[in-house]
């Protein structure tokens, strides 16, 4: 007790916000213990890690650690966008009976949450541990001698860049770029089968109220599971049985049904104590402790082209306080492996066509005309984020003349809207403005996607609405703001 | 929640019926009115939203290909943003001026190569913005896009940028932007132009965005402040270059200086928008000559003295013994200094590539300026006079001075746009407009 009264940023009346990220000085002692953690129960279906009661706060980047079994020698990765995240469809935080925070479809709305990481994080950090990798450079192409409208230093393309150079035949021409030779996963020997490459989850992706608040385990009497539901081996949505989980090299198997790997599967979970008598402090000062955060529902509508042309979405929230809303199109004809993306994607209307929106709700339209400029809708999307989609022009819409490179990635066309980048990051998100609570009507998208090609499409839109935690005597409850 | 806003779109006053603008066409001036209401604007929501078009004939009916108008370029660091000139925000009844940035286009050329780094350009700043990461990929992208270009710009500027919110009820404002001219807009790859003598932009679609909150109450009277940029034009011809001007301005942060010949200006042949250092006389066919006129030695002065460093600043390069080709790091030091005080420089595609000497101002030949890679140069030269972003330097009552030691022995003029970064006061008042106080 003595330590903390000589601190002049902490004293017994006054102990910070613990909970809140951000609110404690930086002087504060603070101590950092890291378990391991298997899963209680596993197969190939779902996981659930359950953390007994344990001393400290959980810390917000404590990872879930994940990796398939290579089967066979195909080449492959998961989709560059959202890395390891494509094996988890729904993830669920659960404190005794009471469901935290729940995401349906996790992979797609991990896309969007992936939108905002840096470029340069993710060639430097993300590809690392996630095997996210959308980073860009110029193309340089001039790959021959000074040639009719090739000048010298003339890049006219954009592409990808993990930090290889392209593949380029001695003659010159066209280059082929491939990831490093660790992301990818294959058979060829029991040595690459060892080495096949593990990456994680942070929880704070996973259930995105950790990133503003960390969870006081300690003052929690009951059990806390985190539920994870794995991403199914196959899918039919493009032609039957396409693996789902991976993406493949171009013109490799397609049907590998890929294992999770049980031995790979932990739980990195880092607690955070305090010196001293600041917990007991801590807890006797906060006997109620409450908190806001936020919590997402999705729905969902699948249907053919038509379907989006002129669509009037109920989306819900009807009574509650909602913050953002999100969505995107996904093309079934993108779900296959054969591609860098794997149908983790949000599709644009083509190059001559427009897509359309506005938000309904307590009768009043969000904007008093509907938005359809893709680049104001892009703002639209970085204003309600307060973050920069990080993508390319011809990533995010598609343009008359792409400028992103025909040149490959793992045997895709980097420009291409079936199996590569072309327009598949057409994400857009409205923060609601208006200061009110959605009434018993609730909420109503507006879209209007025209000239979409014949066929099977899903609109995925995520609400984020507020909740309101507590914690007392050790008991945990929380509901709707 | 959060307090009540809505969202505003406002066409431009003068849009002819047809929608489309274009400075060929006789509209080399959009005003946007946010007129009297009970909302508060808030500055940084302002943008400028609609859809580029480029037309190689003068019907405006076929764009750029790689076969016809094929030498049609333009500035790919600065997008959209070249198309404007001026930019001036107004009290919309009284006219009072709030702020008028002048040379808008030239100052873009520099703060945005300064401020955006190779994955801006190569991405976010491609969908808002139309810039691109290379002179060939706009070219292909922009210039001969076979569609509109739909963009969505905020408007940098101190007003947008460094005060928060006005009470339209008591201040409304007038948007006005002046249009660049076609000749300024684009530029020939070969200095030829008898192919692309009737291209022209023309934009449409066009609106303001911006963001109000409503149901606020404010007083009829207030200040505040904001980070101003005035500009100053100056011709350097000789080895000892000099800049002089009385500011008038009481607190300076930083000044900047960016150079391009004035034979570019406004010439369809060349680009207007260069930032490269000052060259040399190109010969005539432009295949030769043209090559660097080194800053040798640079010093700032305020009323005569060295201020705030006593001593010259040298290159590293000196005719006799050093003709090195590498960049000048304590120069560009400077240079983006002035722009944004180095804590706070996160991201930036000034660098070695950039900022070399390898190239020069000819046209054709295949050290021209049109091949620096990436954004193409970033070159310029510049004083920070308050890290803080404090108070500033007082030169309401003291001249201020560039002086240079340049190589520009050929008598070729070179233009220096100067652009001063100053904290200004603006007060307000429901009933008697807007007052600046420099």
């Amino acid at each position: 007790m003595t330590d903390i009264v000589e601190k002049a940023d902490v004293s017994p009346d006054s102990i910070p916000d613990l909970i809140k990220i951000g609110a404690i000085p930086s002087s504060y002692g603070q101590m950092l213990h890291t378990d391991v953690i298997d899963p209680v129960t596993f197969n190939q279906n779902r996981a659930r890690f359950t953390l007994q009661r344990v001393a400290g706060f959980l810390h917000s980047d404590s990872k879930i650690t994940l990796a398939v079994t290579p089967l066979t020698v195909t080449r492959a990765y998961y989709p560059l966008n959202i890395g390891i995240s494509n094996l988890i469809q729904s993830a669920a935080l659960r404190i005794g009976n009471k469901t935290v925070c729940e995401i349906d479809d996790y992979q797609h709305f991990h896309s969007y949450q992936s939108l905002f990481v840096s470029n340069e994080d993710n060639k430097e950090r993300e590809q690392y541990l996630s095997q996210r990798c959308i980073s860009h450079q110029p193309i340089y192409d001039d790959r021959t001698a000074n040639t009719t409208d090739k000048p010298p230093n003339s890049a006219k393309k954009v592409g990808l860049d993990v930090g290889r150079n392209p593949v380029v035949p001695a003659a010159g021409g066209a280059g082929t770029f491939q990831l490093l030779p660790w992301m990818l996963n294959n058979a060829d020997s029991a040595q690459t089968i060892a080495d096949a490459p593990v990456y994680s989850v942070y929880l704070s992706d996973l259930f995105p109220f950790l990133k503003f608040n960390q969870l006081p385990m300690f003052m929690l009497d009951e059990e806390v599971h985190i539920d994870l539901t794995f991403t199914p081996e196959v899918t039919s949505l493009k032609e039957a049985n396409l693996s789902a989980r991976m993406c493949v090299a171009n013109g490799l198997n397609t049907g590998v049904r890929y294992q999770v790997n049980e031995n790979e599967v932990k739980l990195i979970y880092d607690s955070i104590t305090y010196d001293g008598d600041v917990m007991e402090q801590y807890r006797s000062q906060n006997k109620k402790v409450v908190f806001q955060y936020s919590d997402y529902r999705l729905a969902k509508r699948t249907g053919n082209e038509a379907a989006f042309s002129d669509l009037f979405f109920q989306l819900g929230g009807n009574g509650r306080l909602v913050t953002k809303v999100l969505f995107a199109l996904q093309n079934n004809e993108n779900f296959t492996p054969e591609s860098l993306l794997n149908g983790v994607t949000a599709k644009d209307v083509p190059a001559a066509e427009s897509l359309s929106v506005n938000l309904l709700y307590n009768d009043l339209y969000e904007f008093n005309v509907d938005r359809k400029n893709p680049a104001l809708l892009f703002h639209t999307t970085q204003h309600a984020e307060g973050k920069v989609p990080m993508v390319t022009r011809d990533e995010y819409q598609t343009t008359g003349v792409s400028a992103l490179t025909t040149e490959t990635m793992e045997g895709h066309a980097q420009n291409s809207g079936a199996v590569g980048l072309g327009g598949l990051f057409r994400w857009t998100s409205i923060a609601p403005n208006k200061g009110q609570r959605v009434n018993n009507k609730g909420m109503d998208l507006v879209y209007k996607a025209t000239g979409l090609a014949a066929n099977n499409y899903t609109l995925r839109v995520y609400l984020e609405m507020l909740k309101v935690a507590t914690i007392e005597d050790g008991r945990f409850e929380c509901y709707f703001a | 929640m959060s307090v009540a806003k809505k969202y505003l779109s406002v066409q431009p006053n003068n849009v002819p019926s047809t929608g489309k603008v274009s400075f060929a066409r006789g509209n080399p001036i959009l005003t946007v009115t946010l007129g009297r209401q009970d909302g508060v604007l808030d500055l940084n929501s302002i943008r400028l939203n609609g859809d580029l078009n480029i037309w190689r004939d003068a019907a405006g009916t076929l764009h750029p290909t790689d076969a016809a108008a094929s030498e049609l370029m333009g500035s790919h660091k600065l997008g959209v943003y070249g198309a404007i000139d001026q930019l001036v925000f107004r009290h919309a009844e009284t006219k009072q001026v709030i702020e008028h940035i002048r040379h808008y286009g030239r100052f873009m050329s520099s703060y945005l190569p300064v401020m955006a780094g190779m994955q801006d350009v190569a991405g976010h700043l491609g969908e808002t913005a139309l810039i691109y990461p290379n002179y060939q990929a706009y070219r292909d992208s922009v210039i001969r896009n076979t569609r509109e270009s739909s963009f969505s710009i905020p408007l940098p500027s101190g007003l947008t940028l460094g005060s928060s919110v006005l009470p339209l009820s008591k201040v409304p404002l007038d948007i006005e932007i002046h249009l660049a001219p076609d000749t300024q807009f684009f530029y020939s790859s070969d200095a030829t132009t008898a192919n692309i003598a009737n291209a022209f932009y023309e934009l449409s679609n066009l609106e303001v965005s911006c963001e109000v909150s409503y149901g606020v109450e404010t007083p009829d009277q207030g200040v505040f402040n904001f980070n101003s940029i005035t500009s100053y034009f100056a011709t350097l011809e000789s080895t000892n270059s000099i800049i002089n001007y009385n500011l008038g301005l009481s607190k300076v942060l930083g000044a900047f200086v960016n150079f391009v010949p004035s034979s570019f200006i406004n010439n369809l042949a060349q680009d207007g928008f260069l930032t490269y250092m000052p060259t040399k006389k190109p010969n005539a066919v432009g295949t030769g000559d043209g090559g660097i006129a080194n800053v040798e030695k640079i010093s700032f002065l305020r009323n005569g003295e060295r201020f705030p460093s006593a001593f010259e600043v040298e290159s590293v390069y000196h005719p006799s013994t050093n003709q090195t080709y590498v960049a000048d790091s304590q120069i560009i030091k400077g240079f983006l200094s002035s722009i944004i005080p180095e804590k706070h420089h996160t991201r930036t595609t000034a660098g070695p590539l950039t900022t070399n000497r390898n190239f020069t101002g000819n046209q054709n030949a295949t050290t021209g300026y049109r091949y620096i890679p990436e954004t193409g140069g970033v070159y310029g030269v510049g004083v920070l006079y308050d890290m803080l972003d404090s108070e500033g330097v007082d030169f309401s009552n003291a001249q201020f001075s560039i002086q240079m030691t340049t190589g520009l022995d050929d008598g070729h003029p070179i233009s220096a746009y100067l652009f001063i970064k100053s904290k200004v006061v603006v007060a307000w008042d429901a009933n008697m407009g807007v007052q600046v106080i420099s």
